[in-house]
């Protein structure tokens, strides 16, 4: 990387200069504007503010406090998908899932609100939207997921019926279709195929759901057609379901059909031996690694993003390092809590890598994930790896075991909101 | 940071100096000392009883606990003696130097 000079221009003034000028591509076409914060530490630059990189941002700057480290999100605030269903099911309010970056800027991170557009590896820079370009000695991206659009269902079809798999918009549009729909009406939840982010979140959902429908409409019911089989959390979840609902029905993909087709505008879904109509219709499409992954080149012409599962550096582009859902971690989820704690080695690698070590220590990730299936009912898995060359191998963890007593159910209810306030706190207080 | 380093190297680590454009390329060398990197086996724990051990929420804060006291709690999930809702999962999947390594780092701050 070539560690050319540092331009301690603020991006303020940059934009200034460029503004009053109209000389920005002229400055990223030199490639000399360098915009980020002042100091002469290792520069680090993550793309992305969700919680693989807000995390990584926090976590490359605490283990490497002289590090120069800039995070570059568009979005001013960000609605975490996690606990995004009892928000659904009126459990908490949006407030409570909203995050700012006040707190990483407070931490030392350069904060920039703007949108990646392109990546150029050779002399290492980002470019943005805004027409400036960013220098890295190392960049981590953490691109999040986009979709496979087909079945008729198409980025237009989810401003009808929403998917409501990535958090804002999405989530608040279903809540309020939800709260619109007759009592009487069936919710239809169509779970995507694997590999998807956050496997048992569409079954909190279905639990969520139940829940605000048995309480307010309590004639409706959810049907979940699902693409699988079988699920994450399957018995913990049935279990719960049984004790609880009597408005959840699951349809394995075996007995529901391959689904042919999606029509948002009636809210219908086709299968290949039916057609069922829904008063709120929620199809997860299928999915990929977010656009700026395959923008960067960072796929190498596939879905996901190959990494070295001890840096998490790209495959495909050196100095690039790739963590998130976007990431192939073989053995991981693509969950947040995966996302938080590869962050974490991938920073501690990033900064070993810039101090002058060349091997990385190997190390340990876990990840916690509850569900609610009521408001005092919490199921749970959980899992420690051992991060190896090839892989994550499992040394512990497991599901929450079935019988368990009502207070322990609502001991891991009560443990799922004081992860949730913890996680964030971690990445965003 | 530098402590770490520091600690990773006196673990017979070999430390390579090299130019960051050297390093990477997609293909680490990975290097097994036991994962006693306290930094990041405590950066695990975090996630649900808080910075420092400081809890924002319902999980019990672990800050009050000193090292005997951390070691002894962990060893007892671990062996099962001890039952919670998550802890007798969790606790096995770490190595008893490591549980250590976590009590030296968060205990008694």
């Amino acid at each position: 990387m070539s560690n050319i000079k540092i331009n301690k221009t603020s991006r303020r003034d940059f934009l200034k200069i460029a503004g009053a000028t109209g000389a920005v591509s002229a400055f990223a076409i030199s490639g000399c504007a360098a915009m980020g914060p002042s100091g002469t530490g290792p520069r680090v630059v993550v793309v992305g503010g969700g919680f693989g990189g807000s995390t990584a941002a926090r976590y490359v700057k605490k283990f490497g406090p002289d590090f120069r480290v800039t995070l570059i999100e568009p979005k001013t605030s960000y609605v975490t998908c996690p606990f995004s269903n009892p928000y659904l099911g009126g459990v908490v309010d949006l407030k409570t899932i909203t995050h700012g970056y006040g707190g990483l800027s407070k931490a030392g991170v350069h904060v920039v609100h703007d949108m990646v557009t392109g990546l150029d590896a050779a002399n290492g820079t980002v470019s943005l939207s805004s027409g400036a370009t960013v220098e890295y000695d190392r960049l981590i991206v953490s691109p999040g997921i986009d979709f496979k659009w087909g079945l008729g269902y198409d980025e237009a079809a989810s401003l009808i019926s929403p998917h409501a798999w990535q958090g804002g918009s999405q989530t608040v549009m279903l809540k309020k279709q939800l709260e619109e729909m007759d009592d009487g009406g069936t919710v239809i939840i169509c779970p995507p195929g694997n590999p998807f982010r956050c496997p048992p979140g569409p079954y909190e959902r279905a639990s969520m759901i139940a829940h605000y429908l048995k309480t307010h409409k309590p004639r409706s019911k959810v049907l979940i057609l699902d693409r699988k089989d079988k699920f994450s959390k399957q018995g913990a979840f049935m279990e719960g379901w049984k004790k609880n609902y009597t408005n959840i029905e699951w349809v394995k993909a075996t007995d529901a059909g391959t689904i042919t087709s999606i029509d948002a505008s009636t809210r219908t879904v086709h299968t290949e031996m039916d057609a069922h109509k829904a008063g709120v219709l929620n199809f997860i499409p299928n999915q990929k690694a977010g656009k700026i992954a395959h923008t960067m080149g960072l796929t190498g012409g596939g879905d996901w993003c190959p990494v070295d599962q001890i840096t998490f550096e790209s495959s495909v582009i050196p100095s690039v390092h790739v963590i998130g859902d976007a990431a192939v971690v073989k053995g991981l989820p693509k969950s947040g809590n995966a996302a938080n704690s590869e962050a974490k080695v991938c920073a501690w690698a990033v900064v070993q890598l810039l101090s002058g070590v060349s091997e990385v220590e190997s190390a340990l990730t876990s990840n916690t994930c509850y569900s609610l299936v009521t408001p005092d009912y919490g199921i749970s898995v959980t899992a420690v790896w051992k991060g190896t060359v090839e892989k994550y191998a499992k040394t512990g963890g497991g599901v929450s075991p079935a019988g368990q007593s009502a207070n322990f159910r609502a001991d891991e209810a009560k443990y799922a909101h004081g992860w949730y306030a913890n996680i964030t706190h971690d990445i965003w207080g | 940071m530098k402590k770490n380093l520091i600690t990773v190297a006196a673990l017979g680590m070999a430390v390579l100096f090299t130019t960051p454009a050297q390093a990477g390329g997609g293909s680490s060398a990975a290097v097994d000392t036991g994962n006693l990197n306290s930094a990041l086996l405590v950066s695990n724990c975090v996630v649900c009883h808080g910075q420092g051990g400081e809890s924002q929420g319902y999980t019990p804060s672990i800050d009050g606990l000193n090292k005997n006291q951390m070691i002894s709690a962990l060893m007892d999930f671990k062996s099962g003696n001890r039952k919670g809702t998550i802890m007798q999962r969790i606790a096995p999947g770490y190595t008893d130097a490591q549980i250590e390594a976590i009590a030296n780092e968060l205990a008694g701050n």
